[in-house]
């Protein structure tokens, strides 16, 4: 079966609710797959997660911070128990504060890495499991464009990313002999909600050569091929998706 | 996402009379494209052509050395005649030859830079007026992970590959404002017929840390997702589906 669809499959999408992670939790739902939203904002994730049963077979909010794994595995049992399995892990949630060298302190570090690095190792720690039980698994884990390059207004966060870059070559090897496939998708300038009105959006955007920023249903579309049962090869991999600004 | 998301569209494939491109070919064909089948080997376009064809699917074939701008305008000009527009060139058609340092010929060499690279970029060029106008093309380029590695087995393929990773970066910033994406696939074991038959795909395949290597349609999804409207904001890019091959020997 290669139908790119996820009809009778469970997605765990990471901080779901909102932004890039919520047009992955949408787009997702419309192709068919039971959406687990995973947020620290479950009043958020509930709405969201009400709004995706619309568009699709079912969505549920759990609480789950991706700094505690105690609280992650307390959220895998309770969809194991609700649904029984998990194909689809998707690491999304992350945290961006601007902090030059200068200005970054140790709880500002330490922050970007429990939450953008850590968490996606305690996240595919937890949620492999299943997978490697059922022989499926696919797990896509969101880095960035700044992971390949210097950042001053952002050293920690670009750091933290690349660390991602490397996990999810790690994971890959560990997972490959149980048919999980793990990969990450790095996207450049993206217009959420949050971030369409931004001064770095607005001044990067001229010099992307698609001049525009992604919208994040551009970004969906990435994470759910890698996701779905169309990508049976790939894996250890990091699709760069920023409309080709790297190249300069 | 229908399951005829090419309906409409016209997939040009070089080297598709048979292996990896002829998978291409026929995925594009399944959902919902005109497969155009361009080989060296006009008999053997013309059969592959055929089989699509005799499935109920929309196929056309044009024979051609990629290696001769003549000959690439004339299949382009024959092909727009033929099937009126082309929205999707994949630059499949590659030699794969034995050299080593050592008893490498200036013919070997330049053979294979002439198909695998020269090839290559004067396609686009000449196609990309065409995508241009229309304000949308896809543009997939087959590289390999030799591209990224040591390769003496085959020192001349790997660097030609390396040079189209090149090629594919510089047509993808010239064409991305004008709504065409330029991007690659690097595959790694592949299970071709003519790979079944070499002594590498076993040896390869046991290094696949998936435990398997790739049937060729498998490869042509990735193909297919780059040439979609599906993808919207990826360019220059070249997407390595190895089974993990890559990730194990770096």
């Amino acid at each position: 079966m290669s139908d790119g669809r996820f009809d009778g499959q469970v997605a765990v999408v990471t901080g779901g609710a909102q932004g890039i992670g919520l047009a992955i939790s949408r787009l997702l739902a419309e192709r068919g797959a039971t959406v687990c939203i995973l947020d620290l904002d479950e009043g958020l994730a509930g709405k969201t997660a009400k709004g995706l049963s619309e568009v699709g077979p079912e969505g549920r909010a759990y609480f789950g911070d991706v700094t505690d794994e105690a609280s992650l595995i307390a959220a895998r049992e309770k969809i194991l128990a609700d649904f029984g399995h998990v194909e689809v892990l998707v690491n999304n949630a992350g945290v961006y504060p601007h902090a030059t060298i200068r200005e970054l302190t140790v709880e500002i570090w330490n922050t970007m890495f429990d939450v953008n690095a850590k968490g996606v190792l305690l996240a595919t720690r937890v949620f492999m499991d299943p997978m490697i039980e059922k022989k499926y698994g696919r797990i896509v884990s969101m880095v960035t464009n700044d992971a390949y390059i210097a950042k001053p207004t952002t050293p920690a966060y670009a750091a933290s990313k690349a660390a991602v870059l490397s996990l999810i070559r790690t994971f890959a090897l560990e997972l490959a002999p149980h048919q999980v496939l793990c990969n990450g998708v790095s996207p450049g300038a993206v217009a959420t909600e949050k971030t369409k009105n931004a001064k770095w959006l607005v001044e990067k955007t001229p010099l992307i050569p698609l001049r525009r920023p992604a919208t994040p249903e551009d970004m969906a579309e990435y994470v759910a091929f890698l996701s779905s049962n169309r990508n049976r090869f790939m894996t250890g991999e990091t699709i760069v998706t920023n409309g080709g600004w790297s190249m300069f | 996402m229908s399951d005829k998301e090419f309906d409409g569209q016209v997939a040009v494939v070089t080297g598709a009379a048979g292996g990896i491109g002829f998978a291409i070919a026929k995925l594009f064909a399944e959902r919902g494209a005109t497969a155009s089948i361009w080989d060296v080997d006009s008999a053997a376009a013309d059969a592959a052509a055929k089989k699509l064809k005799d499935m109920g699917l929309k196929a056309h074939s044009q024979g051609l050395d990629v290696t001769d701008e003549e000959q690439i305008f004339a299949a382009r000009d024959a092909t727009l005649a033929d099937c009126g527009q082309i929205d999707i060139l994949v630059n499949n058609a590659g030699l794969y030859p034995e050299g080593t340092i050592q008893n490498m010929t200036r013919e070997a060499w330049d053979r294979v830079f002439a198909v695998n690279v020269t090839g290559p970029f004067f396609l686009m060029r000449a196609l990309m007026e065409h995508m241009k106008a229309r304000k949308f093309g896809r543009m997939v380029n087959i590289v390999t992970v030799d591209a990224y590695m040591a390769k003496q087995t085959k020192p001349h393929y790997a660097a030609s590959k390396a040079a189209l990773l090149s090629v594919m970066k510089t047509y993808a910033i010239e064409l991305a404002p004008h709504g065409i994406l330029v991007n690659g696939v690097s595959p790694g074991a592949v299970a071709t017929e003519r790979a079944k038959l070499s002594d590498w795909l076993e040896p390869h395949t046991k290094k696949t840390p998936v435990g398997y290597s790739a049937e060729p349609e498998q490869m042509a999804e990735y193909v297919l997702f780059l040439a979609s409207k599906r993808n919207m904001f990826m360019a220059g890019e070249c997407i390595i589906a190895s089974g993990g091959f890559y990730v194990a020997s770096a």
